[in-house]
């Protein structure tokens, strides 16, 4: 039954991930699905054929997503206080995060491992590059192209939520994926 | 003479701030005036009565200041208390204030030292501060000598007087030529400064808008490494305090963190990251890379012992944070802490027998101390609703420099490593964190 869920869940992120409306997974709310998008999301391209300095290029048929449409769509994946071990109740982030890797091949994303701010500068920086790490190669793991990820550690230097409580320092015990 | 007093003044002119001293001949400390060994507690300690500052009349000299800078120097030692005599100068006392009239002062019951001192100014604007020491418990004069300085430079020679009187009476020469390299946000970002020991002339050293963490200032005050992450990756820059060049130290596949100079001048240490682990290098002063640990949980943070045979370190290999020390050739390493979950961020006292590092109290951090093997472990920063961290010990080992949250924001506050003489050092209402203190004088 959970697992069958998580794939319900993960389907609606897939549709999600071509362009629909953002947020409907990780609410965790169980909705019915939105109707998926008729087509994908197309950027607008600039008619160059009249400028004679242009180098004539092919235009590819159909351009996926841009790099900030897909940076919305992935979602961070959160961690307990000294642990790098993705969390069951993450997966079905993790493997929407990757269907939508697998799905544009395009884009290559910048995993930042965060931590909160309690602990030395040092071990979180360490603790943010396992988080990193540990969310790549579960990416990996479910058929990402390594060509497509790149990890850094921020440690506890760039949090999302600054308020000294459990729920703000969980936000920012996170993997957050940023699309280039 | 002629040969001499052109290089003095071609020095002058290059450096533009340098000290000169016109030390009057006296007699080297002699063994037994080396009698105060080590750091002592308040009730122990020895009483110095300052008799005062004084300067030509109608000259502005800044005698507060130097005063100021006197009496704290004398009460951060760690083996004097400061009492302040000024108002026993019944006359403006003259150049010939020497031992008989000090003595018929009828202090010397009430002080074991006195010190005075003139403050006057020459024609070009240079001071120079004339200084006398005077033993009261033994009856002699023990210092007596004037130094000349430009204005800029005057608190390094108050500072240089009382790094006398320590030496004198501990054959150290303590910390009053010493200065701390630190991580503040005031401009925005994370950039590294280094200030004076007193928290005195903070001054930004980076500018890359960007996050600078984890400075390393070698002895001497002249070099600092750092972590910055403004390349893209996280690499190790070496940066030249006088003449501004950078360039990077050192770099690996993912994380460059926590430098650490290696005590007699061989490199430094630092935390890399290869194949998804963190690992700790030397980097020898020759430029070779040796990697001293190979184990697949994290080791960082490394810290040399005194002699540079031994390095301790932070390594979650059981599990959670704890403290290890190994050869400082790699190899096995010993666990050191054992209390708590979350032991790091290891310095080793320059004096070798103590071992401070960020420990936590329930859910706060705390600045604890052990002994190198272990066996005495305790915290010396009070609990409290604050975090401490990054403890740094001073070059003579007698201070433990670290950053509070307990004013509120981040700063950097020192104390003893008994946990007591708390003072803090950065007011400028920024974040100010990671300290690294190291001597002026590069013995």
């Amino acid at each position: 039954m959970k697992s069958a869920w998580l794939l319900a869940a993960a389907l609606m992120l897939v549709v999600t991930g071509c362009g629909g409306s953002k947020g409907a997974v990780e609410s965790g709310v169980s909705e019915p699905a939105p109707p998926p998008m008729a087509a994908p999301v197309v950027d607008e391209v600039e008619d160059v054929g009249d400028d004679d300095m242009a180098t004539p290029v092919a235009p590819e048929p159909v351009r996926g997503p841009s790099a900030s449409e897909i940076s919305r769509q992935l979602r961070d994946i959160h961690f307990d206080f000294d642990k790098s071990v993705i969390r069951e109740a993450d997966k079905a982030t993790l493997r929407a995060n990757a269907r939508l890797l697998n799905d544009n091949p395009q884009v290559s994303v910048v995993i930042e491992g965060h931590c909160d701010e309690r602990g030395t500068t040092a071990y979180n920086l360490s603790l943010g590059e396992r988080r990193a790490e540990a969310t790549r190669s579960a990416l990996l793991s479910l058929g990402v192209n390594a060509r497509q990820l790149r990890t850094v550690s921020y440690g506890e230097e760039m949090p999302v939520c600054t308020r000294m409580d459990e729920s703000c320092w969980a936000q920012n015990r996170r993997a957050h994926l940023t699309a280039n | 003479m002629i040969r001499r007093i052109a290089k003095g003044a071609l020095a002058l002119a290059l450096i533009g701030a340098a000290v000169v001293e016109m030390i009057a001949p006296l007699p080297a400390a002699s063994a037994d005036d080396v009698w105060l060994r080590s750091y002592r507690d308040v009730a122990s300690r020895v009483p110095v009565g300052v008799l005062g500052v004084v300067g030509q009349p109608g000259l502005d000299v800044p005698l507060g200041e130097t005063r100021e800078v006197l009496m704290a120097d004398l009460r951060r030692s760690g083996v004097f208390t400061a009492r302040d005599l000024e108002l026993h100068m019944a006359a403006p006392p003259d150049e010939t204030l020497g031992p008989v009239r000090i003595r018929d002062m009828g202090l010397s019951e009430a002080v074991d030292v006195m010190v005075w001192a003139s403050l006057s100014r020459d024609e070009l604007g240079r001071f120079t501060l004339h200084s006398q020491v005077f033993d009261a418990a033994r009856g002699k004069m023990i210092i007596e000598k004037r130094q000349r300085a430009p204005e800029s430079q005057l608190r390094e020679l108050t500072h240089r007087l009382v790094g006398e009187i320590i030496h004198h009476y501990t054959g150290e020469y303590g910390i009053t030529r010493s200065r701390i390299a630190f991580v503040s946000d005031l401009t925005g970002t994370k950039e590294v400064f280094v200030m004076d020991h007193d928290g005195y002339a903070p001054k930004r050293v980076t500018a890359d808008r960007n996050i600078g963490l984890t400075p390393a200032l070698a002895q001497g005050a002249k070099t600092v490494l750092y972590a910055s992450q403004k390349s893209g990756n996280w690499r190790i820059y070496k940066l030249d305090l006088d003449s501004g060049v950078r360039s990077v130290a050192f770099s690996s596949q993912g994380l460059s963190m926590t430098p650490v100079w290696h005590p007699e001048g061989n490199g430094f240490a630092v935390t890399g990251s290869e194949q998804g682990s963190r690992e700790i290098y030397h980097v020898t002063g020759d430029g070779r890379v040796i990697q001293l640990t190979n184990h697949r949980a994290d080791d960082l943070s490394p810290t040399w012992s005194a002699d540079g045979r031994l390095i301790a370190f932070t390594s979650n290999r059981g599990g959670n944070p704890q403290i290890y020390v190994m050869n400082a050739g790699g190899g096995r390493a010993k666990r050191i802490t054992f209390g708590g979950d979350y032991n790091s961020e290891p310095d080793w006292s320059p004096t070798g027998e103590l071992i401070a590092y960020t420990c936590r109290s329930g859910q706060w951090f705390k600045i604890c101390v052990t002994t190198p093997d272990g066996r005495n472990n305790r915290q010396i920063s009070p609990d409290g609703d604050w975090d401490d961290e990054s403890p740094s010990f001073s070059p003579d080992g007698r201070h433990i420099a670290f950053a509070s949250t307990r004013g509120g924001r981040q700063d950097i506050y020192l104390m003893s490593p008994d946990g007591g003489d708390v003072e803090r050092v950065t007011y400028n209402g920024a974040n100010n964190t990671s300290p690294d203190w190291a001597s002026e004088v590069d013995r």
